[in-house]
């Protein structure tokens, strides 16, 4: 935190819309297939083809509109970008610039425990370009049309954020609404969701914002914040060395952790934006976008209400769960089958997604499925497996494919010594363990703990705590 | 509108048209007469017209999301100049 200077951020955010066929060709748009063979004679470009607008993308942007609350447009029109590169064949990419399909509309962040609006002045669908690879060839660039025609989302917001952390909670709000929306896988590592960050800085009180850089396509939550904290110390360290900033793109370079020029703006790109002659104007109906609107499913703010209301659990646990749909889904699914919904916050909360991170996975990974969580909490419910046994037990899940079951079977687990059992292991510990019973009962208390261990160690854990606790309490002091 | 040499390399290197010495006076009293052409249009009073973005009426000619199989990728790769791999080769163009 600097106390002289603020930083002023605004984010374009590109999101792949998650259709099977492309904005404007009915090319597929899977990822990873072999180079150009979901490049259709629309997406490459060539003369006499014509686009024809995919309705599924119109819906989906209408779908992020009515979520944020934004004006829909009653009419979208798309224009021609107009720009040279050998991955956009056409000469010109199909974006909107009039009339965006979403206008202005509001985002809630919260950070540090304080909620703050961030401001949304459009949402526009455009199509995305190809894949240039130049380090295969050595005077050549290779040329993978894949991706070109792809449908994109891109979502732009006002310059309201202060600080890169709030970066990272907008782009992570963004990334929930669209997931929860099913608009997008919003997988970050395979470019389903990309982001750019204008940064400027400005004294504190100043209404003037400063000269802003544009750093280019950060494709992570981590390098956003490290990307926008480094471009603003330097921009810091500039200017407070008497120079000044120039409006330009940079690139954000992981590996080095810094930001270099890409482009200076200085020969501004003049896009020449005009309305594409090939696209007719689309009509929006009110009643589409209501219809549209009665189909939005439950999102993330209402589900953490929801769920701290139907569940009784914290607010806390509760936005912890709903960072992802899919999160969201699995907890509900082991709490409505099992007596305490708490547990099952607990367990999911605490020890699954500490295995999941151990792991490096996801839950839409997670080799623990809901049966096997449902499985695991209902012994442990009923009292027929031990929390030190069940801590056990989901660990063994992840690494073999053995239902709950069976792993309890055979780590012999399915053998919870009974209260009369474990009053026999007691009296034969306090027989065994005479000198330390003897200096217990002169008051070293200290000596209930080694009781308790001598007990697990007896059991191998096979024993509720709390009862070898209550046991141990009442024995001891007889 | 004056044309100014300034301009017309502009525009040159915004079109990625390479344009001959010899020819560019000629083609400055070309383009200025163009713009002297359009200029007269801007004398008409537009106000309160809604910019027209399309002759045609908005139309719902929406397709489907569906996806095609028919990707004849080794076809359509025999109008390229340089292919490889399935790859498109073009000289080195880096951003």
């Amino acid at each position: 935190m600097n106390n002289t200077w603020e930083s002023v951020i605004g984010l374009e955010v590109h999101v792949q819309l998650s259709t099977e066929s492309k904005i404007f060709s009915n090319a597929p748009t899977k990822f990873g297939q072999t180079q150009n063979s979901q490049a259709s004679l629309v997406d490459l470009g060539l003369p006499g083809v014509l686009p024809v607008l995919n309705e599924k993308t119109i819906e989906m942007a209408i779908k992020f509109g009515c979520a944020i609350n934004a004006n829909i447009s009653s009419k979208a029109i798309f224009a021609r970008k107009n720009y040279f590169y050998p991955d956009l064949p056409k000469g010109y990419q199909i974006s909107q610039l009039d009339d965006p399909i979403v206008g202005e509309g509001k985002i809630s962040i919260e950070v540090d425990n304080e909620e703050k609006f961030i401001g949304i002045t459009r949402a526009h669908l455009e199509e995305d370009a190809g894949k240039s690879l130049h380090d295969k060839y050595e005077n050549l660039s290779a040329i993978d049309l894949n991706r070109a025609g792809t449908p994109l989302l891109e979502i732009v917001s006002e310059p309201d954020l202060r600080s890169a952390k709030e970066a990272v909670a907008y782009l992570k709000k963004i990334h929930s609404i669209i997931t929860f929306l099913e608009i997008s896988d919003g997988n970050m590592s395979q470019g389903s969701m990309r982001c750019d960050a204008n940064v400027s800085i400005r004294k504190y009180g100043d209404k003037e914002f400063g000269n802003r850089t544009e750093l280019k396509n950060i494709n992570s939550f981590r390098f956003v914040e490290k990307a926008i904290n480094y471009e603003i110390n330097r921009q810091i360290e500039i200017i407070e060395n008497g120079g000044s900033i120039d409006q330009e793109t940079r690139l954000y370079d992981a590996n080095k952790d810094e930001t270099r020029s890409m482009r200076s703006k200085e020969h501004a790109n003049d896009y020449r934006y005009f309305p594409d002659p090939d696209l007719i104007p689309v009509k929006i109906s009110k009643e589409k976008i209501q219809e549209i609107q009665k189909t939005l499913p439950e999102l993330p703010e209402q589900k953490i209400s929801r769920f701290i209301k139907d569940y009784k659990i914290s607010e806390y646990e509760s936005k912890n769960l709903n960072v992802s749909k899919e999160l969201s889904g699995f907890f509900e699914k082991v709490a409505k089958k099992i007596s305490s919904p708490e547990l099952a916050a607990k367990w999911i909360l605490g020890d699954l997604m500490a295995i999941l991170n151990k792991n490096n996975s996801e839950i839409k990974d997670s080799k623990i499925s809901s049966k096997d969580m449902i499985d695991l909490l209902s012994r442990l419910e009923e009292g027929s497996l031990s929390g030190p046994g069940a801590k056990k037990i989901i660990e063994l899940c992840w690494s073999s494919n053995e239902s709950i079951d069976v792993l309890i079977k055979k780590e012999g687990f399915d053998e919870v010594k009974g209260e009369d059992e474990l009053l026999e292991i007691i009296t034969k510990i306090i027989r065994d363990n005479s000198k330390q019973f003897e200096q217990y009962l002169n008051g070293k208390d200290k000596l209930f703990g080694f009781f308790v261990g001598q007990v697990m160690k007896e059991t191998k854990g096979n024993a509720d705590p709390k009862l070898v606790n209550e046991l141990l309490n009442k024995k001891l002091k007889q | 509108m004056k044309i100014s040499e300034e301009i017309l390399n502009n525009i040159s290197s915004l079109s990625k048209i390479r344009i001959d010495e010899k020819i560019k006076s000629d083609l400055v009293k070309d383009l200025e007469s163009i713009l002297e052409m359009v200029g007269e249009m801007n004398k008409i009073d537009t106000s309160g017209i809604e910019p027209m973005s399309h002759p045609l009426e908005e139309a719902d000619n929406l397709r489907k999301d569906k996806a095609t199989k028919e990707i004849k990728r080794d076809e359509y790769q025999k109008s390229a100049p340089q292919t490889d791999d399935g790859f498109y080769l073009t000289p080195k163009v880096i951003e």
